[in-house]
């Protein structure tokens, strides 16, 4: 029963998403119009809002997020109504104060906008999204509206295999228009953190690159991969060789996708 | 602190109406005309809207909605309008319009037979020279096929956008080794494609020609050749600007007319005068 009530309110809140209604999360108790927030964005979140003034007050929904150590996360704005454009989109710390950074367009159209960041601590952190409109502010209505998604876009990739004579190489292939930073963590396969790999890529531009180095010799584990794209822009893949065996030559490779989480 | 079923009856309520007003439509600044929408369209959009007349005299003004959309250089893109109403389809008209807010650019096609649900597709491969930067003053609009004037808040319609360009990881032609690449066209319509190769620092070494995959063929390509193995048709040089990619590794994009999802491409890699060993990569899309 639980189940189909927690449907139905998730069905009634996404469809039909352009059409006017009371934001719910204005009216709750607390509600989202400050860090007492209890509305929390997780991976495939997806919600509509709209930006309404209370009494001559600005609309402000604030969201929590809890980052996880060594994952990236991108918030995603679009849908906005005329009226709240160009939205604005901040990430702030634990303490609901301090201004991490600020969304970026997604064009030169300006009016869908992407916040995209990387956690490359070992530890989670919890951290606030606050969204308020940029143009009609006090006056805003229940036609001030927008859509907001999270992803988690870290990459996994479940193999690497650097131990006899098999070696690992990763390739990853940016093909976007813009510059990405990314940091891969190879994990043993008992857990335990061995290195980190990290890189700037510039537009359209591929990095290839063989495990190797003290940390991992002779180790086998799995790779996760963190960025600052946007979820699901980058692309790439392990391949494992056999390049020398007792017998001598083999041919053997296995090639190990780089996918995100669906 | 109200009950989680208080929050659930209040949410039910709320939407318990099914003719609601398009806040697109009421806001200020509407979305009715190529110059005032801001409803900027992006992978993975998905907006419900109607197309309910706008009252005026000495008759209301049919409603149409207009978007904006960021085209990517290099890419390729789909439109699908579906849960359409019945009075506004078919043939509900979704178009790709030029930066003039006039000029139809290219028109949607129906999913199937039936003709209610329609799919929009295009990509910016078309020639030799294509656009090596964003293109962000097009437009997409729909509008009624039917009702036009006597529509109502009831006259709905569901619109997604998905970009439809492949990306493959990989591809190696130095030394022994040489790849091949595989583009199974499963459906039944023809699907064109165009391959772009980027060097590893995002040097364009070659372009495809434009092929056209027949329903159930598979187009290959190698390291100097398309291969168009169906009838009627001939391999071709892979490279039709001039370029070369033996001797060359890197990673490809691939746009295409393909709906999203039914162009497969899945490459491998062979070098059996070498080490002998064969190496596979996907072509995905972005997910959803």
């Amino acid at each position: 029963m639980k189940f189909w009530l927690r449907s139905l309110a998730v069905a009634a809140l996404l469809a039909p998403p352009a059409l006017a209604k009371a934001d719910v999360f204005d009216a709750q108790t607390p509600s989202d119009d400050t860090t007492a927030t209890e509305n929390e964005l997780i991976h495939r979140t997806e919600q509509v809002h709209d930006l309404a003034a209370k009494g001559g007050v600005v609309d402000a929904d604030w969201y929590r997020i809890s980052a996880k150590g060594y994952s990236s996360y991108e918030v995603v704005i679009d849908q906005t109504s005329a009226n709240v454009t160009p939205i604005v989109v901040q990430r702030y710390a634990s303490d609901g104060t301090t201004l991490l950074d600020t969304s970026v367009a997604l064009s030169t159209i300006g009016a869908s906008r992407t916040l995209r960041w990387e956690n490359t601590n070992s530890t989670a952190s919890t951290q606030f999204v606050k969204i308020t409109s940029g143009s009609c502010t006090t006056t805003c209505n229940t036609t001030a509206v927008y859509r907001i998604r999270a992803f988690d876009t870290t990459y996994m990739i479940p193999r690497f295999y650097n131990n006899g004579p098999d070696v690992s190489s990763v390739v990853l292939q940016n093909p976007t228009n813009g510059t990405v930073t990314y940091h891969a963590e190879l994990w043993s396969d008992g857990g335990i953190h061995l290195d980190t790999h990290t890189v700037i890529l510039p537009p359209r531009s591929l990095d290839l690159w063989t495990i190797s180095g003290s940390a991992v010799a002779n180790k086998t584990g799995s790779v996760t991969v963190t960025a600052t794209a946007g979820y699901g822009e980058l692309f790439g893949k392990i391949t494992q060789m056999e390049l020398v065996s007792l017998g001598g030559v083999v041919n053997e490779a296995w090639d190990h996708p780089m996918l995100p989480k669906p | 602190m109200r009950s989680p079923l208080a929050t659930l009856t209040s949410v039910l309520v709320a939407c318990a109406g099914l003719a609601r007003a398009d806040v697109f439509d009421t806001a200020p600044t509407n979305d009715n005309a190529s110059g005032t929408t801001k409803n900027e369209l992006i992978h993975g959009s998905d907006q419900t809207h109607d197309l309910a007349s706008i009252p005026g005299l000495p008759s209301p003004t049919p409603d149409v909605d207009w978007y904006r959309i960021s085209q990517k250089p290099y890419a390729s893109y789909e439109i699908v309008v579906d849960t359409a109403s019945s009075a506004i389809g078919p043939t509900l008209a979704l178009e790709l319009i030029g930066s003039d807010g006039t000029t139809v650019l290219a028109s949607s096609a129906p999913v199937s037979t039936l003709g209610f649900s329609r799919s929009l597709r295009w990509h910016n491969g078309a020639t030799l020279t294509p656009p090596t930067s964003p293109i962000d003053n097009q437009y997409i609009r729909v509008k009624s096929g039917q009702c036009t004037t006597g529509c109502t808040g009831d006259d709905v319609y569901r619109i997604r956008v998905l970009e439809t360009t492949q990306f493959g990881p990989r591809f190696n032609n130095v030394g022994t080794l040489y790849t091949y690449y595989f583009l199974q066209n499963s459906t039944d319509y023809t699907i064109q494609t165009r391959v772009y190769f980027w060097g590893p620092t995002g040097t364009l070494l070659c372009q495809s020609p434009l092929v056209d995959i027949p329903p159930r063929a598979v187009g290959i390509f190698g390291d100097d050749t398309f291969y168009q193995r169906w009838a009627g048709a001939s391999d071709v040089p892979l490279c039709a600007d001039g370029g070369d990619i033996e001797d060359e590794s890197g990673h490809i994009t691939l746009v295409s007319n393909a709906r999203y999802g039914d162009l497969r491409a899945k490459g491998a890699a062979l070098d059996p005068h070498g080490v002998q060993m064969e190496f596979d990569t996907e072509m995905p899309t972005r997910p959803r």
